[in-house]
């Protein structure tokens, strides 16, 4: 079914529109929320719960994409839940891989304010978008969507080694240019 | 800020971003057709590599240093009622039980062939929450079969309205002949590229297509039909294609030396195998005949500080953006074009000191008035670099 006519159907209170929903980008969020939590029934219940998000803010909202509007509510979801393991000693897998890439970006610390999650977000965003298009890629396909090394070679005709670089030099990038905004004093 | 408040940033990370990072790259199958609107958007993708940034100082100012511009591919908001154009109110038409969706093109009455007769135009009011209907006046365009196309009369203008949902092609000549491509395929600029993921930066333009449109219309036969997640591999030619009468600005054609041909102009990719003897004779005449010209960008944009707002125009002091500031210059936008006035008054009403950047299609010209422009919106605008946020 047509993204406009899910959310139409969402305007309307439709509740066919979730199953639409489901068909159409419940597997693409399950892979996401597989590669956060590696977790076939946790992954299973975040794509529900982002189901229900959508409901819920489906109006007023309007995205001018569902397919990421639900992979952005599914990552956060997931990550939430990731957390939560973690406190539990269940966490690991691919998420926490790239949490340890990422430990290398920033210094360590509290988490912040939300103005300064905002901030630290356009900063982010600006960074992702000045990037060339293959480094974008892969940066984005690692660091949003939580995929393997071998994945993302497989996805972009890289060898792994490739992608590891590639990641290696963007890192590195990111962690000047967070040095640079003053998010981290290196 | 840790790592997680690290990982948490990147979900902010730009829609177009995410959706590029779809595209996969095939090295070694070749694939034939993209059904998913999800790879849609890959094959837009594509060719929307060079355009990714679709940012560049006016044509007139290449010369001066000017900062970065940097835009959000997907708008977020929802304009009240008032402020959307005809087109966006029927946003969805309904003829003979066939949907239709608005194409973002308006089409020269001279290209239209006779009524079809009445419609229904549907849209819905999300801050009044009413659906609205209307009943509207669809036309054939000339040549193009109307269970693919379909001009419609909103408002003043005629708009094309594509059929939601059309069956896919099984041949070239199919694709061909009900989109009368003899005429309506005009090739403009170029550029090649050494694979399906990165295009050169040199662009190149003919005097004439009439050799490739030639060799297309020989290849008839050539088959579309099966399903896949990406782009043909090999080498290739993108060509940009704008056509009145199909309502596209700007879509792609490109020719694989693989021996394929992929275009996004009736937004699904459609992939057709015309053998590499075809496509490598296209590739050959494109390598030799044509003459290097401007990069092609998707839109033009201008962006800078309001300086002042008239009645019907603003003008724009792009000083800010310029690394030396005697470069700086004004430009006068004219703003009784709903999507650009829109800009000025939703979500919040601009005025003299805010900064903003505004897209076009036509030209800046020598007096600094942009013509055509498409929208307006707000911008950030941290060390000489502009921004629009989604």
């Amino acid at each position: 079914m047509d993204d406009n006519r899910i959310t139409e159907l969402l305007f309307s209170r439709d509740g066919s529109a979730l199953a639409a929903l489901n068909e159409k980008y419940g597997a693409y969020c399950l892979k996401i929320a597989e590669n956060v939590l590696r977790n076939r029934q946790d992954a299973e219940e975040c794509v529900n719960d982002a189901l229900l998000r959508v409901w819920r803010s489906v109006p007023p909202e309007k995205p001018a994409s569902l397919m990421l509007y639900m992979a952005r509510i599914t990552r956060n979801i997931a990550f939430n839940r990731y957390n939560e393991n973690t406190a539990e000693k269940r966490g690991g897998g691919e998420c926490a891989l790239v949490l340890d890439e990422l430990a290398e970006c920033v210094g360590g610390g509290g988490t912040e304010d939300e103005y300064f999650s905002k901030e630290l977000g356009e900063c982010i965003r600006g960074f992702v978008k000045g990037l060339p298009v293959r480094e974008r890629n892969v940066f984005v396909r690692r660091y949003f969507y939580t995929e393997p090394a071998p994945e993302i070679a497989e996805k972009y005709g890289l060898t792994e080694e490739n992608v590891r670089v590639i990641l290696s030099r963007t890192r590195k990038k990111l962690k000047k240019l967070l040095i640079k905004e003053g998010f981290y004093n290196g | 800020m840790d790592e997680k408040d690290l990982y948490k940033a990147i979900g902010e990370t730009d829609d177009h971003d995410l959706q590029q990072s779809e595209t996969k790259q095939k090295s070694k199958k070749p694939f034939i057709f993209i059904a998913a609107a999800a790879a849609l958007a890959a094959v837009a993708a594509a060719f929307a590599l060079p355009m990714a940034l679709k940012k560049e100082a006016p044509a007139e100012e290449k010369s001066k240093e000017y900062g970065k511009t940097y835009i959000a591919a997907e708008n977020a908001v929802v304009f009240p009622w008032e402020y959307m154009t005809e087109a966006e109110k029927n946003a969805v038409v309904f003829l003979g039980g066939d949907m239709y969706v608005a194409r973002d093109c308006k089409i020269d009455p001279a290209l239209l062939e006779g009524p079809l007769g009445e419609c229904e135009g549907k849209g819905y009011d999300v801050y009044a929450e009413k659906e609205y209907r209307a009943k509207l006046a669809a036309s054939k365009i000339k040549g193009v079969n109307e269970k693919l196309l379909i001009a419609v009369k909103v408002g003043e203008d005629n708009v094309v309205y594509r059929r939601y949902e059309a069956e896919s092609p099984k041949t070239w000549g199919e694709f061909y002949d009900k989109l009368a491509l003899d005429k309506n395929l005009v090739l403009g600029k170029y550029a090649f590229g050494e694979d399906s993921y990165r295009i050169d930066d040199k662009w190149y333009e003919l005097t004439s297509d009439a050799y490739i449109k030639s060799v297309l219309a020989e290849c008839k036969n050539a088959p579309c039909s099966v399903k896949s997640v990406g782009s043909p591999a090999g080498g290739r030619v993108t060509f940009s294609v704008t056509s009145g009468a199909l309502g596209v600005y700007k879509k792609s054609f490109e020719v694989y030396d693989t021996g394929f041909i992929e275009t996004n102009i009736m937004e699904y990719g459609f992939i057709f195998d015309i053998g590499k003897e075809a496509a490598e004779k296209i590739i050959k005449y494109a390598k030799e005949h044509g003459t290097e010209t401007e990069r092609e960008f998707y839109y033009k944009s201008v962006a800078g500080i309001i300086k002042e707002i008239g009645k019907d125009y603003v003008l724009i002091d792009d000083t800010v953006l310029c690394k030396n500031a005697a470069d700086g210059e004004v430009y006068k936008v004219k703003t009784d074009d709903i999507r650009v006035r829109r800009g000025l008054e939703f979500p919040k009403k601009l005025s003299v000191g805010d900064a903003v950047m505004v897209e076009y299609r036509g030209t800046a010209d020598k007096n600094n008035t942009v013509t055509d422009p498409v929208g307006l919106r707000e911008a950030a605008i941290y060390d000489g670099e502009a921004y629009v946020q989604e």
